[in-house]
Formats: C-alpha cells, sequence, structure tokens
C-alpha cells in the first residue's frame, strides 16, 4: 500500500506538468485509477491544482479531465465521475474565469464539455446551462476591448483595458508555450480525422461532399492534358 | 453534360483522395473506377486527342479470356487488393449507389491515368515485370482475367481470348476493358496521382508498339518503382508452365532508393536531354514505356555492374531503342566515338552531374538540405541539384521529400520551376531542377542591379501567373517568400521550394496545419491559429514578395516569434475590427494575442509615396485582414495595374548582362564578408586610436599610461 501522502504529491507534480501529448494526460489518469481507493484524495488535488496553476496548465488538466472520466468509465470506477459532475462549475470556473483572465480557455472548455457530454458523463442540459454563462462572458471581454471596437466618436470612453487587461495577459512565454501546445493537440487530432468507419458511405460521403463543383479550373487541367496528349501523339 | 458534372466531380474526389492516402492505412480500401463516366466525357473531348480510336472501341471489348501470361502478369499484380472483385459493383450500378465499388477500386485508377499515352504491353512481356505478380496464381486466375483484359489491350488479342472462354469468369471484366480509354480522357486524376502510382503502372501498361509477346524474361525488371515501398508479396504458389516461371525468376526486390534511382532520373533522359527538357510532363505520360526500356537497362546494369563508364553510356543508348536487341549494338559505336569530346573534369565526374568540388558549387543550404549547381556532362546543361537529406530519417525514405516529388511532377507551367528527375547516388537522393541564376532576395540584394518599373511588374505579373497556376490546380505553395522565387537571367521568374506546399479541397471544410510559411510572410489567420484556410495565405505572402520588390526592404521583418510578428503587422496595417475582420474572434488564439492598444493604420503614409497609385490600391486590397476579402490570383491579374497602368510589364532581359548567380545564399555571403570587412576595419581603426593614445599618454605621464591599458581591453576585445 502506498503511502497516501507520497499519492497525493506524486499526482499532484504529474498534474503540474501535464503537456499537451495525449500520452502525459493518459498517464495521470492511469495513475489516478492505480491508486483509485484514494479517489477523493485525487479529485481534490484536481481541484486544487486548477486553481492554484497557470492558464496554461488549467487548459491542460481540463484535456486530462477528459481523458481521466474516460478511462474511468471503462475500469468501471464511477466515483470520479460522480465527483466530476458535482464540481464541473467550479473547474469551469477555474478554467475559464468570469474576470476575463481565462478568456483563452473557453474555447478549451467548451470542446472538452462537448467530449463529456457525447460520453454521457455530463447532461446535455448541464452543458448548456454552462455553455450560456460562458457566451456571457464571452460577450462581456469583447465588448469592452477597444482595440476591436470599430473607430466611432463613442469609444473614446475611458480605457477600461488599462486596468484589466494587462495585468491579466498571459507572459509572452506562457503564450507561445501555449500555441506550441495547441499546435501539438492538433496535430494529434488530425492524424484520426481522416479516419471513417470501416462500413457505411461515410467515406464516400465525404469524399464527395469534399469535390468541388466543375469549373473553369477542371477545363484548364483537361486542356493541359489534352495537350500533353497532343505531343505525345507526336512523337509516337 | 450530367455526366461530365459527374465525372469531373469524382476526379476531383480521386485528387482529395490521394490527400488522403499521405496517411497509408487506407490505400487497400479504396478504389474510384472510373471506366463509365470517362467514356462517356471522352466523347466530348476527344477532338483534341489524336488517339480516339483507340480508346472508342474499348468500351466494346468483348470480356476477354487471357491467355496463360495475363494471369501471373495480373494475378496478384494488386498491392491494394480486392479491386477485382469490386469492379463489377460500379459496372451495373448506378453512380452514387455503388459506393462500395468505388471504395474498393480506387487504387486502380491512378495507373489508368498513367496508362494514358503508353502503348499497351505485350502481355507476356509485361506479366513477369510485376513484382507482385508471383503469389497465387492458379487460385485467382478466374479474378485475374478481368484485370488482365487490362493488360492484353495491345496485344491484339482479344479475339483470341474471348474465345478461350470456357474460363468465363466474372463480369468484371468488362469494366476492366474500359481502362485503356483513359489515355484520351482529358478528365483523368490528375498527376498527382501519378507517384503513387507508378508501381502499378509499370506492371499494366506496357508500350503497344512492342508487341513481340515472347520478350526474354531477362528483360524484366527486377524493381518496381514504388514510392510507397509496399511490400512485395510472393506467394507460393507455382505458376503453370515453364515460361512464367522462368520468366519471374528475375523479380527479386524492390527496394525504394532503387525505384527513385531508376525512375525519373537516369535513362534516356540523359542521352535526350532537349526532350527531356522540353517536356517533363510527357516523358511522363511514357512512363510505361520508359518504364519498359528501363527494365532492360536494369537488367542489364545488375549484370555488369562492374563495367565502367562507356559501357554506362551504350546502356544508355540501348535503353533507348524501341528493341534493344536488333539496334543496341549500332548505336553503341556511334557513341563510342562521341565520348573522347568529354573535357577531363567531366570525364573525371562520377557523376553525370558534374559539380564543383567541395562547397564551391553550393548554391543554397536550409533545414531541407543543400543545393548544388550542376552541369550535365553531356549535355553541359545547367541543373540545380537538390538533395534530400537522410540522415535522421528514421522510416525510411522522408514522406515529406515524396510529397514534394508527387506535387511537383503534377505541375507544369512556366512560372514554377520544373523538376526534371529524381536522382539517386552514392546512397543520396537528389532532386534535378532546372537552374536559375538568381533568386529575388539576391536580385533585390545586388550591390549594384537595379530593376526598372517595368521589369517590377513583370516580375509581379509571373509571380501571380504562378500563383494562379498553382491555385486553380489545387495547391498551397505556403512558403513563398523572396528567397523562394528564382529569377532567370533572361526575367523569367519561378516559383519554387515545394517543401511545404500541399493539395488542397476547393471545397469543404480543410484542417492543416498553422505551422506553415516563413513567419515574416505568414498572414495574420495563421498566426491567430487559423487551421482552416486556403489560398488567401498565398496571397499575402506574395504581397509581401512585392513589396520586397518595389522597396528592397521586407515589410514586417519580425523577432521570428508570433506575438512579434502580429505587432509588426499591427503597426503597418492598425490593429483589425471585428467589422473589417468578422471571423476575427473566431480566431483560435486570438484571446491569447489580442492586441493591447489600438494601433491606427500607417500603410499609406509608409507606402503610398512609393508606389504608383494602383500598385499602392491593389497591394492594399491583398493586405486585408479578413482572408475572404482578400483577391485571388486570377483577380490580382486582373488589376488595372498590371492590364492599364503605365508602365507595361516588359522583361528584364538586362539580366543577361548581370555577372555571376545571385541568390539569397550569394547574398547572405556577400552580406557576411562585407560585415567582416567592416569590423576588420572598425577594429583597423581602433588599434590606431589605440596606440596613439598610448603614445600620448607615454608622452604625458607614466603614471596614467599604466593603468590604461587594463581600461581598454574590453573595447578592444570587442573587435
Amino acid at each position: 500500500m502506498a503511502d497516501p501522502f507520497e499519492v497525493r504529491m506524486r499526482f499532484t507534480s504529474q498534474l503540474q506538468h501535464l503537456n499537451a501529448s495525449v500520452n502525459s494526460s493518459q498517464k495521470a489518469a492511469h495513475y489516478a485509477l492505480k491508486y483509485r481507493d484514494m479517489d477523493e484524495d485525487l479529485h481534490s488535488c484536481i481541484l486544487e491544482q486548477l486553481e492554484r496553476n497557470s492558464m496554461n496548465n488549467r487548459a491542460n488538466i481540463m484535456y486530462f479531465i477528459e481523458h481521466l472520466c474516460d478511462m474511468a468509465q471503462r475500469e468501471n470506477h464511477l466515483d470520479f465521475v460522480r465527483m466530476m459532475q458535482r464540481d464541473i462549475l467550479r473547474v469551469v470556473d477555474a478554467v475559464a474565469p468570469s474576470d476575463g483572465s481565462g478568456a483563452a480557455n473557453v474555447k478549451v472548455v467548451r470542446r472538452v464539455l462537448a467530449g463529456l457530454q457525447q460520453k454521457s458523463v455530463l447532461l446535455p442540459d448541464t452543458v448548456l446551462e454552462i455553455e450560456a454563462g460562458l457566451a456571457e462572458r464571452d460577450d462581456l471581454t469583447k465588448d469592452t476591448h477597444s482595440a476591436l471596437s470599430p473607430i466611432s466618436p463613442n469609444s473614446q470612453q475611458p480605457p477600461p483595458d488599462m486596468t484589466t487587461n494587462p495585468a491579466k495577459r498571459l507572459d509572452k512565454r506562457q503564450i507561445e508555450q501555449r500555441i506550441e501546445e495547441d499546435r501539438e493537440r492538433h496535430k494529434r487530432l488530425r492524424e484520426s480525422i481522416w479516419a471513417v468507419g470501416e462500413d457505411g458511405d461515410g467515406e464516400f460521403e465525404r469524399l464527395w461532399d469534399e469535390a468541388s463543383e466543375i469549373g473553369e479550373d477542371d477545363w484548364g487541367v483537361a486542356e493541359e492534358d489534352a495537350v500533353e496528349r497532343r505531343v505525345a501523339g507526336e512523337v509516337e | 453534360m450530367e455526366h461530365t458534372v459527374q465525372i469531373a466531380r469524382r476526379i476531383s474526389i480521386l485528387n482529395n483522395l490521394t490527400q488522403h492516402l499521405r496517411s497509408g492505412h487506407q490505400h487497400h480500401r479504396i478504389t474510384i473506377p472510373l471506366t463509365r463516366g470517362r467514356r462517356s466525357v471522352k466523347v466530348e473531348v476527344d477532338g483534341e486527342a489524336n488517339s480516339s480510336n483507340i480508346m472508342g472501341s474499348q468500351g466494346s471489348y468483348p470480356p476477354q479470356q487471357s491467355p496463360q501470361g495475363h494471369y501471373y502478369a495480373n494475378g496478384q499484380q494488386s498491392p491494394y487488393g480486392g479491386p477485382q472483385q469490386i469492379q463489377p459493383a460500379y459496372q451495373n450500378q448506378p453512380f452514387r449507389g455503388g459506393h462500395a465499388g468505388y471504395r474498393g477500386n480506387y487504387a486502380q485508377n491512378p495507373d489508368r491515368r498513367f496508362s494514358g499515352s503508353g502503348p499497351p504491353p505485350p502481355n507476356p512481356n509485361y506479366a513477369p515485370t510485376a513484382t507482385r505478380g508471383r503469389g497465387g496464381h492458379f487460385q485467382n486466375l478466374q479474378w485475374t482475367a478481368g484485370n488482365a483484359s487490362t493488360d492484353g489491350r495491345g496485344g491484339g488479342q482479344y479475339n483470341q481470348q474471348s474465345s478461350s472462354g470456357s474460363l468465363h469468369t466474372s463480369p468484371h471484366l468488362q469494366p476492366a476493358t474500359g481502362q485503356p480509354d483513359d489515355d484520351d480522357n482529358p478528365f483523368r486524376p490528375s498527376k498527382n496521382l501519378q507517384i503513387e502510382d507508378q508501381s502499378e503502372r509499370d506492371t499494366k501498361m506496357p508500350p503497344p508498339s512492342r508487341q513481340e509477346s515472347e520478350s526474354s524474361p531477362k528483360q524484366e525488371s527486377r524493381f518496381s518503382f514504388a514510392f510507397k515501398a509496399k511490400p512485395v508479396h510472393t506467394a507460393p504458389a507455382k505458376p503453370p508452365t515453364d515460361l512464367t516461371q522462368k520468366m519471374k525468376e528475375p523479380i527479386k526486390k524492390e527496394n525504394l532508393l532503387d525505384a527513385l534511382k531508376i525512375k525519373p532520373g537516369s535513362h534516356p533522359a540523359n542521352s535526350h536531354p532537349e526532350r527531356d527538357r522540353r517536356d517533363d510532363r510527357r516523358e511522363r505520360d511514357y512512363g510505361d514505356e520508359r518504364r519498359d526500356r528501363r527494365d532492360h537497362r536494369d537488367q542489364r546494369r545488375g549484370d555488369h555492374r562492374s563495367e565502367r563508364r562507356p559501357e554506362r553510356d551504350q546502356k544508355r543508348d540501348r535503353v533507348r531503342e524501341r528493341s534493344p536487341d536488333v539496334i543496341k549494338e549500332k548505336k553503341v559505336m556511334k557513341r563510342m566515338k562521341q565520348r573522347p569530346t568529354l573535357p577531363a573534369d567531366f570525364a573525371a565526374s562520377t557523376s553525370v552531374y558534374y559539380r564543383k568540388p567541395g562547397n564551391e558549387s553550393v548554391v543554397g543550404s536550409g533545414t531541407y538540405g543543400k543545393v548544388f549547381k550542376a552541369i550535365h556532362v553531356y549535355t553541359k546543361n545547367l541543373a540545380a541539384l537538390k538533395k534530400i537529406r537522410m540522415d535522421g530519417e528514421k522510416d525510411g525514405f522522408p514522406v515529406t521529400a515524396v510529397r514534394e516529388i508527387k506535387l511537383l511532377q503534377s505541375l507544369k507551367h512556366e512560372n514554377v520551376v520544373s523538376l526534371q528527375e529524381v536522382m539517386v547516388e552514392h546512397n543520396d537522393c537528389f532532386m534535378v531542377f532546372e537552374y536559375l541564376s538568381h533568386d529575388l532576395t539576391g536580385l533585390l540584394n545586388h550591390p549594384t542591379f537595379k530593376l526598372e518599373h517595368a521589369h517590377k511588374k513583370h516580375l509581379g505579373r509571373q509571380l501571380f501567373e504562378g500563383l494562379n497556376y498553382l491555385h486553380r490546380r489545387g495547391v498551397l505553395h505556403r512558403d513563398i517568400k523572396a528567397a523562394n522565387i528564382l529569377v532567370s537571367s533572361t526575367g523569367q521568374l519561378k516559383l519554387a521550394d515545394f517543401g511545404l506546399a500541399r493539395f488542397f479541397a476547393k471545397r469543404g471544410k480543410p484542417d492543416y496545419t498553422n505551422r506553415v510559411i516563413t513567419i515574416w510572410y505568414r498572414s495574420p489567420e495563421l498566426l491567430l491559429g487559423e487551421t482552416q484556410y486556403g489560398p488567401a495565405v498565398d496571397i499575402w505572402s506574395a504581397a509581401c514578395v512585392m513589396i520586397e520588390i518595389f522597396t528592397r526592404h521586407a515589410i514586417f521583418p519580425g523577432d521570428g516569434g508570433e506575438i512579434n510578428q502580429l505587432d509588426k503587422i499591427y503597426n503597418v496595417l492598425g490593429t483589425p475590427t471585428r467589422s473589417e475582420w468578422p471571423g476575427l474572434v473566431d480566431m483560435a488564439w486570438f484571446e491569447l494575442l489580442r492586441p493591447s492598444e489600438r494601433k491606427p493604420n500607417t500603410f499609406s503614409e509608409k507606402y503610398q509615396e512609393r508606389l504608383t497609385p494602383d500598385a499602392y490600391e491593389l497591394l492594399q486590397a491583398m493586405f486585408m485582414y479578413d482572408p475572404a476579402k482578400r483577391p485571388t490570383a486570377g483577380d490580382v491579374l486582373e488589376h488595372p495595374y498590371f492590364t492599364t497602368e503605365e508602365p507595361a510589364p516588359r522583361q528584364a532581359i538586362e539580366l543577361k548582362d548581370l555577372e555571376g548567380d545571385w541568390h539569397e545564399f550569394e547574398s547572405k555571403a556577400l552580406r557576411k564578408e562585407n560585415e567582416r570587412k567592416n569590423q576588420e576595419a572598425r577594429r583597423a581603426v581602433r588599434m590606431e586610436e589605440h596606440e596613439r593614445e598610448k603614445a600620448k599618454r607615454r608622452a604625458s605621464g607614466s603614471a596614467i599610461a599604466e593603468r590604461e591599458p587594463k581600461r581598454m581591453r574590453p573595447s578592444s576585445s570587442q573587435g
């Protein structure tokens, strides 16, 4: 039996060092399930780390939660899932705080929520509710952003950003790290993006949809080919 | 007409499929038969094609039972598996209904296309060529027939075959027969399919002209050209006759490098350079035929590896011959006389592309590897050899290089650099391009040469002609920048470096990586994390290049990071607003990279004076934040700047008087050299001052003089 304190320390450290790779998320999820008898402890670790770390890390933990629930369902240890259902609002608030500091994470939250709903960890109603809250925040932050509003005489209001925004902005290194992590995640996503089911017409349908209407371009290509053939004929 | 539309769509489906294929797994499942629709198209476009009779008749070939030779040939030839079963499906089914069919057959398409110009092959000959033809002939006899008929088309064996009807097998035979007409079908899938198909192609389509059905087994190739390096199955089943067995003997292995070596480089191209250069594509079309000759050559090569140069020469000649067995001797003699004219250094060259020793021949280098300037020892034509970096490749031949080659082979335009061949030499793989003396960076940094306005316009027009071609062909370049734009000594411009290029879907929702394009030339949507982008990203880059042509300076020279790059853009174009770019807030990293303050647009202030009114207007349009609002390459070409504003574009033929070659590489070297000289000069001046001061001090008093040197050290060591 492992020392509960040590388990907690290790798990915390894993959460802190999560990165964009599926691997790291899965490793942590594995660890959590390995010590499932301490699930409550571990769950509190997750919440704690969510509220403590950088925005980038919170995003990574958010993605991790999806893996954890997935794995917990598969291994039929539903306590993790239940606790997550209970605390999902707290999680969302931590990842995308209402003060706008986590605006960059809103998209992450949406994606993970959709994933959780799909895995029936969350009820559609819950997700809708959270969505509504997020949308509100979204509008709020967008409206206050003077740099984006079209130039108009009214926009000469007191600069609201000066007080809120700069402080909340991530530092340069974090931004760059986040960009890299998003790219990494996107790359993983793209690895399976082309896959279609074994049977059915999924593949055909997809290609059919992607095919463009016949147009001038196609004639251009046809013409080119025709020239080619003609030249070929001459050589013969 | 209905049909035509369908067909065209199918073709684009094919194009899309090739994209998907990159990632592997699916090949074997996907097969789209084009037969039916194609035929009808052909009728419409036939006028252009000479060989309409071939095509016309195909549809009506009776189902053929191929003679034994065929069976082997086709027995297992398709590495993609099972197309045979599936073919019938589409024959009988309505286009859309038969999905299953399409899928299964995809693999075959490409070669059909290739089969195009190549004359149909004598079967027996070709049968052994099929490296994969070895397995399970017996079991497969019947279905094979279906495929076999394809091959048999040239051989005039139809009657014979159909009479052997006892074997009458499956309905799919017929669809197969439809294949040959692809040659003339203008709608056949574009060349981007080429590489993938090669292996099949050669197995299937030997040239018709050579009808000697009993060519010797020796001539069979032991190489199969396959970029994909599909595993070769050699099934244990015994072929029915001795002859066939013999034929198969020489087939041994296929290996990627070998394949590359054989393919484009080598052979007749070398002795036939004009043709090669004139029309790379055409040669490609002859692929199958060439392929055959190649096979002979390979065989020979295998046999007399040790032979020296002259022998190699002869081989090349023989290869050129239609029926090598008969004529080759004569030709050999001819060549032997020519050979002595080779200059000593060429004769000593181990490569047919002679390069100056050491680093002297390097004209470019980057992450992709190095580019060498070379001269073909026989034709004396210049070439640029791009060496494909193999070190650090764990998974064999780099897939990026394959993609680049595939793309380049499908492109032919006067403003797109042409890939002449791919060559393997001493374990290195080279892409051989036409050589152009300059690139835009080098030209714009030239110490004395200045472009006139008409020249700039001509360069600009060529740039967009090239881009327009690429985009119409469904290709995103994704690395447009001054250093990738070559300029010949007659002022002709060509787009180069397709290492990041890819085919794109003209419709539907794309999803590509946004880590493309050299960052100074990267458009704001890419910087903000967009992954669903299109040709507009190239337009942005091209606009940056245009500015460079006009001002000789990059417009957004950032520090290499996304944040700084966006700042550079905002400093010139102002921060974007939601009204001018509605999609802005949906960008993935919009929140992350949000500007902290609003900046005004200073573009007019900075550039209006330096550009003509129309040029200014055009550039402003291309620098739209919203990618949807940027003009297409076609729009750009119709802009008044190119069409009406004076001066009219004029080719920069003055470049021919320019001494030397000017690429980014040379100009960088020049800059470094200059910097070094400057530094030396500065150091010299400092040293002098130092000496003078010392002397002064010595004169004024010894106490100070002792302390001084210490103080001076840091500054002198800087130099």
